[in-house]
């Protein structure tokens, strides 16, 4: 079967997902219709790491824009996360919605509301750039980040 | 010759040493060492610890040889287990090749207490340490420091704990570099790094981090171990942690900064994760002065844990629990060294420094024996306490290895065994265990971990450190 590339008619974009392969150290995996839905499951999955399999939605803080630079898609979603893992660990919440207000090749700048975490207990460490990638895909992309636990 | 799974061809020079010519690859600026008995090399064809090696012989400034040591296993970029030297005046340093857990070490505190005659108190000093000292991930609100103080533990390290009690000038000289690296610059660690790390002085963390109560289970070279003071049958603390949320930002912050700047610096790597920058370089400069504050944020950690333990220790054995720091050592680290007339930068990702009797660094008290290294063993096994040698200046730039090493992926332990079924074994065998998460026993389980005594065996061998002491747990508190 031949697949077309996103935005070809017949593609199915590609439902928002992430699993964790730990065949190595914890590698996260993530299939989306865009970098910027990648961007968010990545969010979801830090929450999932912290707060087990079913992470509650939404959040109780007021909405904080958050904006990240990189030189490519790949460093952007290590440069999110570890955004995201800098503000669980230092100020002591989790993200609870996101939502892309824009998204590029160099820049994702979103607005998070956020679950209060006090205990701060991060079993992840950091977003590394070993082997880290996003690749576009009939239907999306897939992306890929290795973890310091 | 021997082709392993990456297609290096591996020479053998000596029963436990092979070395990857520079011919192996066209990018290669010297060849590279790996120290390795023939198990251990089989167990190299399971990850990718000599691709990355051979990544690191291609660093700008690299000089000599790469070096594995027998615990080596990936790493993100460099290898855990990894050792590898720069020209400071056109190497560079690498954020990669210290590690996100900046002067992750170890130390080993000494009691004259006989383990027959506190047998009965074991659970308790086990109980009382794990309420004393925080462990797993996240904080503890309980030596939360403010702008000036963090400066201060920044700048000099276990020295800004002595005017608090937390520690002696006599600790101090059993440390390396006295527990202050030179040249730290507070300025140079981020808000966010110091946020993570302002209230996590004093706790343990989580991974492979620990505090164990051993007893010295077998003296090894009696010589040896009599200059350092060990003697069969005693009671001995085990401690084992780092940097923190703290080093981990460091680090993060410059592969980051380091990563963008690459391409006007002319660098180009197989790895990213290897960001670097020339030692004499602005960008260079500033990450060697965050990188050794963090170290000396991590040798005030590993102190402020030590003095809550003879704090426990006090309570419960009074003035006969006394405690003495044997030695501490560092395995994440970059320092400045001289070789052969060289001023070089060495790296030592997961391993450990092991001077012998004639380097200067070596402290006065043990200028006959060489410098302690510590090597723990996974959870539940022996660990040992090694002496560095003269030899390993030439054969390791003064290196060796640091512990077991990974053999299985935190998911592959996980899925080989149980936190439950760990906790049963360990108690089985007499060891007194705290960890609150099943998760954290499994994933440190043994069978996760190479064979120590294999890996200490092949230092030995290799004359990189000589064997001097086995200690075996008897309580285990683990984040």
């Amino acid at each position: 079967m031949v697949q077309r590339a996103s935005g070809e008619r017949g593609t199915r974009p590609l439902k928002a997902s992430h699993h964790f392969d730990e065949s190595a150290e914890l590698r996260l995996v993530i299939r989306a219709e865009t970098f910027g839905a990648a961007a968010v499951e990545a969010g979801r999955a830090l929450a999932e790491l912290v707060e087990g399999a079913a992470p509650p939605h939404g959040g109780d803080s007021e909405w904080t824009e958050i904006e990240v630079h990189a030189g490519d898609r790949a460093a952007l979603l290590v440069e999110w996360l570890n955004e995201l893992i800098g503000r669980a660990e230092s100020e002591g919440w989790l993200p609870g919605e996101i939502e892309v207000l824009e998204s590029s090749a160099s820049r994702l700048r979103t607005r998070v509301r956020c679950r209060s975490w006090p205990s701060r207990e991060l079993p992840v460490k950091a977003a590394t750039l070993d082997r880290a990638r996003v690749e576009t895909v009939p239907g999306g992309v897939i992306a890929e980040v290795t973890l310091d636990v | 010759m021997i082709a392993i799974a990456q297609e290096y061809p591996l020479i053998s020079l000596e029963p436990w040493l092979y070395e990857i010519p520079r011919s192996a690859r066209a990018d290669m600026r010297v060849p590279a060492r790996i120290y390795a008995d023939s198990v251990l090399r089989e167990q190299l064809e399971s990850d990718r610890s000599l691709e990355q090696l051979v990544n690191v012989a291609t660093l700008p400034g690299v000089t000599g040889f790469v070096y594995a040591m027998p615990d080596v296993h990936e790493g993100y970029g460099f290898p855990v287990g990894g050792v590898a030297a720069m020209r400071v005046r056109d190497g560079v340093i690498s954020p990669g090749g210290v590690g996100y857990d900046i002067n992750c070490g170890v130390r080993l505190l000494v009691s004259d207490l006989p383990l027959d005659t506190v047998r009965s108190r074991i659970e308790a000093v086990v109980h009382e340490l794990s309420r004393s000292i925080p462990s797993g991930p996240g904080r503890s609100p309980r030596h939360a420091l403010d702008d000036r103080e963090l400066a201060l533990v920044l700048g000099t390290g276990c020295r800004s704990l002595v005017s608090r009690g937390w520690a002696m000038e006599e600790d101090l000289l059993a440390i390396e570099d006295g527990g202050c690296l030179p040249g730290a610059d507070p300025a140079e660690v981020s808000r966010r790094a110091r946020d993570r790390g302002r209230d996590q002085l004093g706790t343990i963390g989580s991974g492979n981090h620990f505090v164990e109560l051993q007893v010295v289970d077998e003296i090894l070279d009696p010589a040896i171990a009599a200059i350092y003071g060990l003697c069969p049958g005693r009671l001995t603390v085990l401690i084992h942690t780092g940097s923190r949320g703290l080093g981990h930002q460091v680090c993060t912050d410059f592969v980051r900064e380091l990563d963008r700047a690459m391409p006007g610096m002319g660098i180009t790597l197989p790895d990213r994760q290897l960001a670097c920058a020339p030692l004499v370089s602005p960008e260079g400069r500033r990450y060697l002065a965050a990188m050794s504050a963090a170290a000396n944020f991590a040798w005030a950690n590993r102190q402020t844990i030590t003095h809550s333990v003879r704090e426990v220790f006090g309570r419960i054995f009074g003035t006969e629990g006394k405690l003495r720091l044997l030695y501490d050592v560092a395995h994440n680290i970059a320092k400045l060294e001289h070789y052969g007339g060289d001023e070089l930068c060495v790296h030592r990702k997961g391993a450990t420094r092991a001077f012998g009797p004639s380097a200067p660094e070596t402290p006065a008290a043990y200028r006959a024996a060489g410098q302690p290294v510590f090597i723990p063993g996974s959870m539940g096994t022996a660990s040992f306490v090694l002496a560095g040698t003269d030899a390993a200046a030439t054969r390791s730039f003064g290196s060796c290895c640091h512990g077991a090493g990974r053999a299985l992926s935190r998911g592959a332990a996980k899925r080989a065994t149980t936190g439950a079924q760990i906790r049963r074994e360990l108690n089985a065998r007499g060891i007194v265990v705290r960890c609150p998460s099943n998760t954290s026993l499994a994933e440190e389980a043994p069978l996760a971990y190479k064979d120590v005594e294999r890996v200490v065996e092949v230092v030995h061998r290799a004359g990189l450190a000589v064997k001097v002491a086995r200690l075996r747990p008897v309580g285990v508190i683990k984040g």
